[in-house]
């Protein structure tokens, strides 16, 4: 058996894979945004003991990440709307879901991933060493400058090793959005392979571009975490 | 870097060798089959009337009892069979890797399946794409698709002729059920499917009335088995045991049961089948 790349030439398939790349990128990069939206803002909720908040946000921390990320996916699509949450269609009249699929894949990976950096970015606040602290407060910062300056500055830096997991972890479940019918990589990736039946060459093609995007963010983080770097502080 | 791309040819060419290597294993098939006394049968289980689950979970439907009848044939009893539940997208990947004998799922004979697949003789004639919609939709027409979203299942033929001919948004799920549910949240204007399963569909309870087959199929699709190149002996026996089945009244009976109308394809071949029996 050999590998037979000639369907690439093929100006529909490279069009659709380009396609899928974009989705699959866009996808991506909304999810990391709203994940470091949420991880910050939970993790300052638990860093500050705000009262109900701290609570809330431990719920739901435990809640979105020890449930699979695809039910939590199956759940915005196709649970949401049965619940009221849909708006009318000014063109039709109709009343049509509130989340396109795409928005759905995006709030998942959000929600899902965020759950976890929430817990990471708390740990990387605890590893802020308190004598920075106390040298802060002694030069008369309030509790949420300390937080804005040193705290989360010193606090994000010293997340990053993990945060890299969670953003490969991020891009490649990304790949769930076939399943609600989202045009990402993957997407065409199935279509692809049933027309041509070269299952395991397409196979092969994604799992390669897989790892050029995953390697790509790798880098990306690698260069911030240089430029950031604090020279002495050993991270 | 180099050395990370060494490590990947050796992952690809050791996945190629393992597949080459099941290929290489050529006793015949027929013979494979008798020895483990178990005919290994690709089917659908989403896909009413074909395959479906009952409510004990069951697989039942038309390709299931054509599937035991050819078991019967070939082995001597129905339940000499084991059936893989498959979807539209893995079941050629499934017979080719051998995880199956023979795939009895809806598969529609065309050119580009068989050059990688050999076809057992018809066994159905399956209306194309239909198009499901609510009752007093504005859709009167194929061109009317056009800008529409319309749902559908990943891995069917026409689903490029939806996009590319009559322009529709098609919205592509994994299974049925995630189609039918997307369309009930309104997801798409119509759903774009094969006739047998929208029919039956508009007549189910919660959905008759409401929607109903507004585009009807403009082209028939022959349905036939699908089986692994090259086994000459095998096609032979599948293809002696659906005569079989279609002479012993086994289709035209399973399409009474399963409520799908008498349909003038299987009634034709059960009438050949018959005399060229007797």
């Amino acid at each position: 058996m050999e590998l037979d790349f000639g369907w690439l030439a093929d100006p529909l398939y490279q069009q659709w894979l380009l396609r899928g790349v974009g989705t699959t990128l866009l996808l991506s990069a909304l999810g990391i945004v709203l994940m470091l939206i949420i991880g910050i803002l939970g993790a300052a909720c638990l860093h500050f003991k705000l009262p109900v908040l701290e609570l809330v946000v431990t719920i739901i921390v435990e809640l979105l990440r020890n449930t699979p990320p695809l039910v939590q996916l199956f759940f915005l699509y196709f649970l949401l709307s049965e619940i009221g949450l849909s708006l009318t269609d000014p063109a039709t009249g109709r009343s049509i879901p509130l989340f396109t699929g795409f928005t759905c894949v995006v709030l998942s990976l959000g929600l899902y991933n965020g759950a976890i950096a929430v817990e990471i970015i708390r740990s990387g606040l605890l590893a802020v060493p308190r004598e920075t602290i106390e040298g802060a407060r002694s030069l008369g910062y309030t509790r949420l400058q300390i937080f804005r300056y040193v705290e989360l500055p010193m606090g994000l830096r010293l997340t990053i090793p993990a945060m890299t997991n969670n953003v490969v972890s991020l891009i490649k479940t990304s790949s769930q959005a076939v399943l609600v019918a989202v045009a990402d990589l993957m997407y065409y990736a199935t279509q692809i392979m049933l027309e041509n039946f070269r299952n395991l060459e397409v196979m092969v093609l994604i799992w390669v571009i897989y790892i050029l995007i995953a390697t790509f963010a790798v880098l990306v983080i690698g260069r911030i975490a240089a430029a950031t770097r604090i020279p002495g502080y050993g991270v | 870097m180099i050395k990370l791309f060494r490590t990947l040819i050796a992952a690809v060419s050791l996945i190629t060798m393992g597949t080459s290597l099941t290929g290489a294993a050529h006793a015949d098939q027929l013979d494979r089959v008798k020895e483990r006394g178990k005919l290994i049968v690709g089917i659908k289980n989403d896909y009413k009337p074909f395959g479906f689950l009952d409510s004990k979970g069951e697989i039942i439907g038309f390709e299931v009892d054509l599937a035991k009848a050819v078991a019967k044939e070939i082995l001597g009893s129905e339940t000499a069979i084991e059936l893989v539940p498959v979807v539209a997208s893995n079941r050629i990947e499934f017979l080719n890797q051998g995880r199956i004998d023979v795939i009895f799922a809806t598969l529609g004979r065309n050119p580009d399946r068989a050059k990688v697949i050999d076809f057992t003789n018809d066994y159905y004639m399956m209306g194309g794409v239909v198009v499901l919609a609510a009752k007093d939709t504005t859709i009167k027409a194929w061109e009317d698709l056009k800008g529409r979203k319309v749902c559908g299942i990943q891995g069917n033929m026409y689903n490029r002729p939806l996009a590319e001919k009559w322009g529709a948004e098609t919205v592509l799920f994994p299974g049925t059920s995630e189609m039918f549910k997307a369309f009930q949240d309104s997801r798409c204007e119509a759903i774009a499917f094969d006739q047998a399963i929208l029919t039956q569909k508009a007549n189910e309870d919660g959905w008759k009335g409401k929607y109903a087959v507004v585009l009807p199929a403009y082209e028939f699709v022959p349905i036939a088995g699908g089986l692994r190149k090259g086994e000459p002996a095998f096609q032979a026996a599948v293809n002696k045991a659906i005569t079989a089945a279609e002479a012993a009244g086994v289709l035209t009976g399973a399409e009474k049961t399963f409520g799908m109308g008498e349909s003038d394809f299987v009634t034709k071949q059960a009438a050949a089948a018959k005399a060229k029996t007797n």
